[in-house]
């Protein structure tokens, strides 16, 4: 089994190029997913202020109207 | 239309005339950038002949690349681009009038010094000859893809870079044809495929450069 | 015609984009998974080994698959952008801009498996062989690709100039790759391998298909992915965006 590992003397070379294509590959899925949640809490904040400052702006008009 | 490429052409070569700088710089620059390799590496005659085509020619397309900026910069800074844009004429036609104004005086210069940068390299004569017809051939097509390049950046303050990533992948099958040309001639052997392809690449690019710049110039000025 | 055009912009169009994509990723994503684990196996255990490079051409499993799909994705790339310049498909320009990172990714990972693969057989690091220096200037390609992208600010324009970009790109990427390959036997003769042989045998065939095939549903999945990213920035003021928000964070919040 660890022969067939070392794959005669170019283990290094080969082992390395998989995980270095694991590494590449797998980072080009993970950064998006990341990505994603990210951009859900940014645009879920951003709806939050949108909708709070609508209700203040209310209120603001009604207090103003009973001054 | 034969008439506006033809007003066009002389307009921008008044404008050129005008400010002397812009055809004297690009020479300048390309002969210091030749003349920084001898001293760089070594004054040897045989060393300097074999890197020679290669230096010339890389110094070529750096020279005609930096002054991609004199292509549609002031025109954009002052509006002129607007107007052709909005003009009833096709743009391509105006556009290939500025790129040939651009390579007379850019490249036209270059060809004529080209010469003595050959001889200071001690290329021979056969290969100096080989030098001035590459440049003929291969100096329009730097103008006319530099003019894509151009064109994408025209509306960013800072363009130059950027321009440099955009265009130079793209110069090098005219920089590997040309200079392997003048290599060859110079051992003595027949160059004609190396000129076949460049001046077959020249009229390719004539044919589809125009439109795919003006393309980009619509883009740029939205 | 007129129906299927029709067909093709409801699909097209982000909301419909959105929710389709959602439901294919995972189906690309596991397919491409197991193509890829089989494909690895078999490439790395049980292909036999090459009786001139020894184990040292496993790694063309990786490498020539990869060197595939950089060309690939910078078709796709141009296609998308012709599209998008012609028919005004926003998501096209969306798939564009999203493929180019992957692009780049795999080339980078065709010039470095390239490289360690050259090391025991040439006995250097770098060699300029032609795949390389073509891959080499293609990494370039795409590195101006994304330089240009980010340097206009206005996403719209940026995507129109990336289009036209990668249209001339992929106009000159033949003929760069001509005269790379001519400069190249010029100056290096024959005493090169080539990393891809003529003739490959069967058992060897086998694992680089299913690499093949496993970057290729990769690809869509990754791309997908992104361009969903994308789409919910560009449409954050449509209130399906903001119902995919409310129930996305929702989900993860229970």
């Amino acid at each position: 089994m660890f022969e067939m590992l070392q794959m005669g003397k170019y283990g290094a070379y080969v082992w390395s190029s998989y995980g270095l294509a694991l590494i590449v590959m797998g980072y080009v899925v993970i950064k998006p997913v990341m990505d994603k949640k990210t951009i859900l809490k940014d645009l879920m904040m951003k709806y939050h202020r949108e909708s709070h400052q609508h209700i203040e702006s209310h209120q603001l008009k009604k207090e103003q109207e009973n001054l | 239309m034969y008439k506006v490429f033809l007003s066009l052409l002389k307009r921008d070569l008044r404008l050129a005339f005008r400010h002397k700088s812009e055809i004297l710089n690009p020479l300048f620059f390309f002969v210091i950038v030749v003349t920084l390799f001898p001293l760089g590496i070594s004054p040897d005659k045989q060393i300097l002949a074999e890197i020679g085509p290669g230096i010339i020619w890389v110094a070529a397309l750096l020279a005609s690349m930096l002054s991609l900026e004199s292509l549609f910069r002031s025109d954009f800074d002052d509006g002129t681009l607007e107007l052709m844009l909005l003009s009833e004429y096709p743009l391509s036609i105006m556009v290939l009038a500025k790129i040939v104004v651009h390579w007379l005086i850019t490249g036209f210069p270059i060809i004529i010094f080209s010469p003595l940068l050959g001889t200071v390299m001690f290329l021979n004569d056969d290969a100096i000859i080989t030098l001035m017809i590459t440049l003929l051939l291969g100096t329009p097509i730097l103008s006319l893809i530099g003019a894509i390049g151009m064109a994408l950046v025209v509306a960013l303050k800072r363009g130059g870079m950027l321009l440099s990533l955009l265009v130079l992948p793209l110069y090098i099958p005219v920089l590997i044809f040309s200079s392997n040309a003048v290599g060859s001639s110079m051992a003595g052997l027949s160059i004609s495929g190396q000129l076949y392809f460049l001046a077959a690449f020249m009229v390719f690019c004539l044919t589809l450069a125009p439109i795919a710049t003006s393309a980009a110039l619509r883009i740029s000025l939205e | 015609m007129k129906a299927i055009m029709k067909w093709i912009y409801h699909l097209a169009s982000p909301k419909h984009f959105y929710r389709i994509a959602g439901k294919l990723i995972p189906w690309f994503g596991w397919i491409a998974a197991i193509l890829l684990i089989a494909g690895s196996i078999d490439g790395l255990f049980i292909a036999p080994v090459d009786y001139q490079q020894g184990d040292s051409y496993r790694i063309i499993f990786i490498h020539v698959p990869a060197a595939w799909m950089s060309m690939f994705i910078y078709m796709v790339m141009a296609t998308s952008g012709a599209i998008a310049l012609i028919w005004k498909i926003k998501l096209a320009d969306v798939i564009a801009s999203s493929s180019a990172p992957i692009g780049a990714a795999f080339t980078f990972l065709a010039l470095v498996t390239g490289s360690i693969w050259g090391k025991p057989m040439w006995g250097a690091w770098w060699v300029w062989d032609a795949r390389l220096t073509s891959e080499l200037i293609l990494l370039f390609l795409y590195l101006g690709y994304m330089a240009l992208e980010s340097a206009i600010e206005d996403p719209r324009s940026a995507a129109r100039a990336c289009a036209i970009l990668a249209i001339v790109g992929v106009v000159n990427i033949p003929i760069i790759h001509y005269s790379v390959e001519w400069w190249n036997t010029l100056h290096q003769g024959a005493t090169v391998t080539k990393l891809d042989k003529p003739s490959i045998h069967i058992s060897m065939l086998i694992p680089l298909m299913l690499m093949a095939f496993g970057f290729k549903l990769y690809y869509v999945a990754a791309v997908l992915s992104r361009a969903r990213n994308k789409v919910l920035i560009t449409e954050q003021n449509s209130s399906w965006v903001k119902e995919v928000v409310a129930l996305e964070s929702g989900a993860k919040n229970v």
